[in-house]
């Protein structure tokens, strides 16, 4: 229902709780510097319209980017 | 926006088309027996809402059963305050879209659902387990996508975890194989050794010298040409094809020789004995004649094999030649395969096969030149064998080769060492990565979901606070943890003194209900829809009256701004409702049949007098709802104020009783109207009231007129406790000092 004095933000509606918790779990991810490295593998495996993780994109995607030094990826 | 008319046709008990105004879009308490349509209503503005009712998904009930049984289709109509109308229908299995009707504005619904909240649902949610509750719980805070990605996180650490554990023991086995290869043995003592005896140019004094070297050509190298090595298997093979032919000859010649030698002995022995003897007879034969005919043909014969003998010679030295070539050749293949280098391994299963062949040729061979027989049938040995073999034979000495493939092998080793090591390394940072990923995640997600339980929390112990009253429960919220077992829980301290958790241990069932009561209004506090409305269906069945009173005065002091549709069977509770709320509506469900289901009154009942006085309705049948209303009226301000009354346990309160009590506790708190006439008025309303009920045969009945005069006497005794001066009632503020009760510029008291 909407009330005509009041406009509905998409923004505040209840999926959006968890996708700013994700994203501000990654940002404190960033700034960690040992987990700094998987942040974006993390990033590109997390599906926040459908709600799903792929872990293994998720794994591929670490041993991809992590090189021999192991925090610079390649 | 709020609900101003309800409107229900051929929807479940409602056969006929069915309104329900609510005026001024008010809150609404409607009482009505069990099976006269409740729950219905509560059915129709789910299903008006979402176009779905839960229930019927149950049992394979279908939404059809939402239908009359005497009808085809549904529908189900709201008309929102200012706003427009919409309706829904429903044919058989098939719920139609929102429909906005006529009306001065077009209406949009997002199909939001109407929070509803019946008995069972209430009592479902707290059974429920911890882990059951979290996930509803997080569904409705829009937080359940949390759990995928800490999900996802975590299996990502378990993946990575396990592969370091795989590298780790790799690098173990690695050391273990060279550990193993080295024996008691420094490496840097073996590659010494190793590269004197290999013969190198520069002494390998480390791994790392190691795992730089190249091995040499000669033993590593692959052969320049397939086609080279073919050659000289090709004329290996004729050698050899040669060789035996040789030596058929030989075993066949050997045969002859053998036999040459028997002749001469016998020729010999003859020869002696014809010089010895005197007749004329030969030794063998016996016949004179043929002696020298005898004597010739052997003479003969051992002049033949005196001639082969030479050739038998050459042949027996060209078997002994080539048998000594064969054993060189099993020797330099026994070499070629324990020594082979990693490289030319594609050959090692053909060589073994093909030793085992040359071995056995060679045992024919030496067999046939005892037995001096020809060797049979014997195949020979693959050509690719031979020809290495015979190669490396020549070409390769005896010790170089198995140093050079000892450090070739430890070179491997060495590699291989190195490489798990590096893995084993970065297996172990990507590992503590995801550690460290992790556990950021478990804690941002755990701080998201408490903060949004705290958000509840605060309202929800209030709430329960307001319900039950009972202060030896405190300190009650909702805690999360995704411990074992873990999940969302309620939690208080009993008595200050013990924690509690779940609240079954110790609650009652009536406790347990205001608990899920209490959560379901802290959710709608903290997270309210978009437009306020709520249903309440049969949600007091294990409240007493002290309860039910509470969640009465609850909603009115946190939902008031709420419109709030409150259905109950109980018709002490819509009298609760009439005293504790007088700005919501109270209806009833006075009538009900199965041709035309469910009629709607008045539920308070002097407004239901008034109701059935207006369409003319003789006033000798009005006597009981009469009395009744008068009770109601002298009940409310008793209640109200808290005065006191007679308690008779064997029958319930009249309306003498009451007004007693009134005049009574006015008079003693010195309320300044309590000498006001309409109290002594009442007293006679009662008796005609109570002669109309019980009496309704005697003469005079009770007329038209005196049921007008009561209902203006009832008026008015609402209004004796209205404050003229800042118009609320003499119990709005309650207990201050010594006073009972007063209104709130203290104008009316009552102490």
């Amino acid at each position: 229902m909407v009330d005509e004095n009041q406009t509905p933000d998409p923004e505040q509606g209840e999926g959006g709780k968890a996708s700013v918790v994700i994203t501000a779990a990654l940002l404190s991810m960033r700034e960690n510097e040992k987990a700094r490295a998987l942040v974006d593998a993390l990033e590109s495996a997390w599906h926040p319209d459908s709600g799903k993780f792929d872990v293994e994109a998720a794994v591929r995607g670490i041993e991809a980017g992590l090189g021999e030094e192991g925090d610079k990826p390649q | 926006m709020k609900m101003a008319r309800l409107e229900f046709d051929g929807f479940r008990c409602f056969r006929k088309k069915r309104a329900l105004p609510l005026k001024g879009g008010r809150s609404l308490c409607l009482q009505a027996e069990n099976g006269r349509g409740k729950t219905s209503i509560a059915d129709a503005l789910e299903f008006w809402s979402t176009g779905d009712v839960a229930w019927t998904h149950r049992d394979g009930v279908g939404l059809e059963a939402l239908v009359h049984l005497d009808c085809h289709e549904a529908a189900v109509e709201i008309q929102v305050d200012g706003v427009g109308v919409a309706s829904r229908r429903l044919h058989g299995n098939s719920s139609g879209p929102l429909e906005a009707g006529a009306g001065p504005l077009a209406v949009n619904f997002s199909g939001e659902r109407l929070p509803v909240l019946g008995h069972r649902t209430m009592a479902q949610f707290v059974d429920k387990t911890a882990n059951d509750k979290r996930s509803e719980l997080l569904e409705a805070l829009g937080l359940n996508d949390l759990g995928a990605f800490r999900a996802g996180v975590r299996s990502v650490k378990s993946q990575l975890k396990r592969r370091a554990k795989e590298m780790s023991e790799r690098q173990k086995a690695a050391e273990q194989a060279l550990n193993a290869q080295l024996g008691e043995e420094k490496l840097d003592d073996t590659l010494a050794r190793l590269s004197a005896s290999a013969g190198l140019d520069s002494r390998l004094s480390d791994g790392d010298d190691l795992i730089a070297w190249k091995p040499p050509a000669v033993q590593t190298q692959a052969p320049s040409s397939p086609l080279s090595r073919s050659e000289e298997l090709a004329r290996a093979r004729e050698e050899l094809s040669q060789a035996s032919t040789d030596l058929w000859t030989a075993a066949i010649e050997d045969k002859a020789a053998a036999e040459q030698r028997g002749l001469s002995t016998l020729l010999e022995a003859g020869s002696q004995v014809m010089a010895t003897s005197d007749e004329d007879r030969c030794p063998l034969c016996l016949t004179a004649q043929d002696r020298q005919a005898l004597i010739d043909r052997i003479s003969e014969r051992a002049a033949e094999l005196a001639a082969t003998d030479e050739k038998f010679g050459k042949a027996e030295q060209q078997l002994t030649a080539h048998a000594e070539a064969a054993r060189r050749l099993v020797r330099a293949l026994e070499g070629v395969l324990s020594n082979e280098a990693p490289m030319e391994v594609d050959l090692a299963q053909p060589l073994e096969a093909s030793l085992t062949e040359l071995k056995g040729y060679l045992e024919r061979l030496t067999e046939a030149r005892a037995q001096r027989r020809p060797p049979g049938n014997v195949p020979l040995p693959s050509a690719q064998v031979v020809a290495k073999a015979h190669k490396v034979a020549l070409s390769t000495p005896a010790a170089v080769g198995p140093a050079l493939v000892e450090l070739s092998t430890l070179k491997g080793m060495l590699v291989e060492l190195r490489d798990s090591r590096a893995a084993a390394a970065q297996a172990d940072r990507r590992e503590a990565a995801a550690n460290a990923a992790a556990q950021l995640t478990d804690e941002a997600v755990e701080r998201a979901i408490q903060a949004e339980l705290d958000r509840i929390n605060e309202p929800l112990a209030s709430y329960y606070a307001q319900l039950v009253g009972q202060p030896v429960y405190t300190d009650l919220r909702l805690v999360y943890t995704e411990a074992r077992a873990g999940g969302i829980e309620f939690k208080f301290k009993w008595d200050g003194r013990h924690d509690v958790r779940p609240p079954q241990k110790v609650m009652s069932e009536s406790e347990l209900n205001a608990l899920g009561l209490a959560l379901f209004l802290a959710r709608l506090k903290t997270d309210p829809p978009s437009w306020r409305t709520m249903v309440l269906d049969d949600v007091v069945a294990s409240f007493d009256a002290v309860h039910r009173t509470r969640l009465i005065r609850l909603l009115v002091t946190e939902f008031g701004d709420w419109q709030v549709i409150l259905l109950t069977h109980d018709s002490q509770l819509s009298r609760t409702v009439a005293v504790e709320a007088p700005q919501w509506q109270v209806e009833k469900v006075t009538a009900w049949t199965p041709s035309e289901g469910p009629t709607f009154g008045p539920g308070n009942t002097r407004a239901r007098l008034r109701e059935r006085l207006d369409s003319g309705e003789p006033a000798e049948e009005l006597g009981g709802l009469a009395r009744q209303a008068m009770e109601e009226a002298l009940e409310r301000p008793v209640g109200k104020m808290g005065l006191k009354i007679r308690h008779d346990p064997t029958n319930g309160y009249a309306a003498d009783e009451y007004r007693r009590a009134l005049v009574g506790g006015l008079s003693e708190g010195g309320f300044p109207r309590a000498d006001d006439e309409i109290l002594v008025r009442l007293r006679t309303d009662g008796s005609i009231t109570n002669r109309a009920c019980h009496y309704s045969d005697c003469e005079p009945g009770i007329t038209e007129q005196d049921l007008r005069i009561l209902l203006e006497d009832l008026d008015a005794l609402d209004q004796l406790f209205h404050c003229d001066t800042c118009g609320k009632k003499a119990w709005e503020v309650p207990h201050q000092g010594s006073t009972r009760c007063q209104c709130e510029c203290g104008e009316l008291t009552c102490a």
